[in-house]
């Protein structure tokens, strides 16, 4: 769906996207992650044609964004970061307007309209004027347009921006609605906002691609080691030495808890070890009441790479 | 076709839903209204040839068309609206079109009532001798329309250049002065003949007043049309150079 090849952008001499080339699937719902900064909005500008790259080529549907800008266009659906409306215009409107010069059939215009605007809950907001709704409405106002032509491919440029805590739930329910059909890129600095929508993530720091795979390989290749914690009853020292002859296991740490438990935090090796503690405790006899494998969230794999990334730069 | 046409929609009905087009329309008609009554006032020949309507109208045009083109680019740019527009599948020079003939229809409208003034002259000149000529009605309505476009295609460079309308109107009102004062201050201009020619031939008001006596010069025709499509030119490539 997507093809991006040795993609470079540099303003004035600054290079804001540096050399990056990534491939999105159809049906693929990709998050693209990144501190503020690191030429995220560059990069989507570049993917929808509004800006030139200095070097690189964009292939969408297997049109050339550049040399072929308007056929890609008709295949993408795109909300900028801020979500820009004409203020002066009504719902109804405005996607009116937008529908037309997107090319959607007069036949179908109206039946189309009312599509979108059911899907992103507008149906009662037609007459009123962009200007005065608020900001979660004119999010969906946003969203609204982006899906009017009914396009493959969906570029969200954080599309939670600024919204309350309500509001952002009903923005990312109604984006797991739209990537059920469409292949959807969107940008983000929440990480649990990827972290829940997207099956892959892309991260990109000063310009390059840094990261790119789903969030939970992304935690097994740069953590390596996963953090196991387990209720126990029985003398420390023997259980100890017990969890220690497990081969994968690096370290045990005991923390006494109330009525002669204790819990292990058990650090290990790159696979779960859970079932190995669970055999290794049935085999001694000791009682079991808890065994959590700790997952470590996308913040830490975001810290641990952005960080890295920047110690090497140094 | 159709994308320019709805953009066009779009960019006429932009006017209307702010209160640009009430105030600038109102505007329009004080001055040439409180113009005219001078002229009637002050001097009833010129008044009763279309001669005087027309530099009524011509005098304002330095002022309405700025202001009516300078938000065009400028405010879509500013408010983040241009990437929405851009990145549907519309063609720049469709943009810039549809642009430039919202403004002029506006215009053309604006100048519309104006109409209603030759039934005035007509009043004023009941015999046959002061009669108004159609010819010269239609050559000084003509050269007015030209002259709009071509001041129109300009502001509109200049708003494509800027994110900012203040800096879109002053730069296109002082390009439009060159082709506005040219003429009038022709006999001062220089002690060179080659240049006092040169600023003759750009005098608008000069063209207007051969017009509106009813005198066609193709070169004027020509001139206007030849900036209007050169400001048009620029203006579609200075939207693309926006990236």
């Amino acid at each position: 769906m997507i093809k991006v090849q040795n993609l470079t952008k540099q303003f004035s001499g600054q290079t804001a996207v540096d050399d990056i080339s990534f491939e999105v699937k159809r049906g693929e719902i990709i998050g693209f992650l990144g501190p503020n900064g690191a030429g995220k909005t560059t990069t989507m500008r570049m993917l929808t044609g509004f800006l030139h790259p200095t070097r690189g080529s964009v292939e969408i549907a297997g049109y050339d964004v550049f040399k072929n800008p308007l056929e890609a266009r008709r295949h993408i659906g795109y909300m900028p970061e801020s979500c820009p409306l004409y203020l002066d215009m009504r719902v109804d409107e405005y996607l009116t307007f937008r529908a037309q010069i997107k090319g959607v059939p007069r036949r179908t215009l109206k039946a189309r309209r009312d599509s979108v605007k059911e899907q992103c809950g507008l149906t009662d907001t037609g007459r009123r004027i962009i200007g005065q709704l608020s900001k979660g409405y004119r999010q969906r106002v946003g969203l609204a347009d982006s899906l009017l032509h009914d396009p493959d491919l969906l570029i969200l440029d954080e599309p939670t921006a600024g919204l309350d805590p309500n509001q952002i739930r009903e923005v990312r329910e109604l984006i797991h609605r739209l990537a059920e059909r469409h292949t959807l890129l969107l940008s983000t600095h929440i990480l649990p906002e990827a972290e829940m929508a997207c099956r892959r993530i892309l991260i990109i720091n000063r310009g390059r691609i840094v990261a790119s795979d789903s969030s939970e390989s992304l935690q097994k290749r740069l953590l390596g080691d996963s953090l196991i914690l387990a209720d126990i009853q029985g003398d420390p020292a023997e259980i100890q030495t017990g969890l220690l002859h497990i081969d994968t296991v690096d370290s045990v740490e005991c923390i006494e808890l109330e009525g002669g438990w204790n819990q292990y935090r058990i650090d290990s090796a790159a696979v779960d070890a859970r079932s190995r503690i669970f055999d290794c405790a049935v085999s001694k006899g000791w009682k079991l009441r808890e065994l959590h494998l700790e997952s470590r969230s996308l913040e830490d794999i975001f810290v641990a790479i952005t960080n890295d990334d920047e110690t090497g730069a140094k | 076709m159709r994308t320019f046409f709805t953009l066009w929609k779009r960019e006429l009905a932009a006017f209307f839903l702010s209160p640009i087009a009430y105030v600038m329309l109102m505007f329009f008609l004080m001055v040439t209204g409180c113009g005219f009554y001078w002229l009637v006032k002050e001097n009833l020949d010129l008044a009763r040839s279309a001669q005087g309507l027309m530099v009524v109208i011509w005098a304002c045009m330095l002022i309405v068309l700025p202001i009516l083109t300078m938000r065009s680019f400028a405010e879509e740019r500013k408010n983040g609206t241009f990437e929405t527009l851009l990145t549907a599948p519309v063609r720049e020079s469709s943009v810039v079109l549809a642009k430039f003939a919202g403004v002029l229809t506006f215009f053309l409208l604006m100048c519309l009532p104006t109409l209603l003034y030759l039934l005035i002259i007509r009043h004023l000149a009941p015999t046959t001798a002061g009669q108004l000529d159609p010819g010269s009605v239609v050559g000084g309505y003509l050269i007015i329309g030209l002259l709009g476009a071509a001041f129109i295609a300009l502001g509109l460079l200049a708003s494509a250049l800027t994110s900012n309308q203040i800096i879109a109107a002053i730069s296109s009102f002082s390009v439009m002065s060159i082709l506005w004062f040219g003429g009038l201050f022709e006999p001062h201009l220089s002690k060179n003949p080659l240049v006092r020619d040169i600023g003759g031939y750009l005098s608008s008001a000069l063209h207007l007043m051969e017009a509106s006596r009813g005198i066609f010069d193709s070169r004027t025709v020509i001139l206007y049309l030849t900036l209007t499509f050169f400001f048009l030119f620029a203006t579609i490539k200075a939207v693309e150079a926006r990236r």
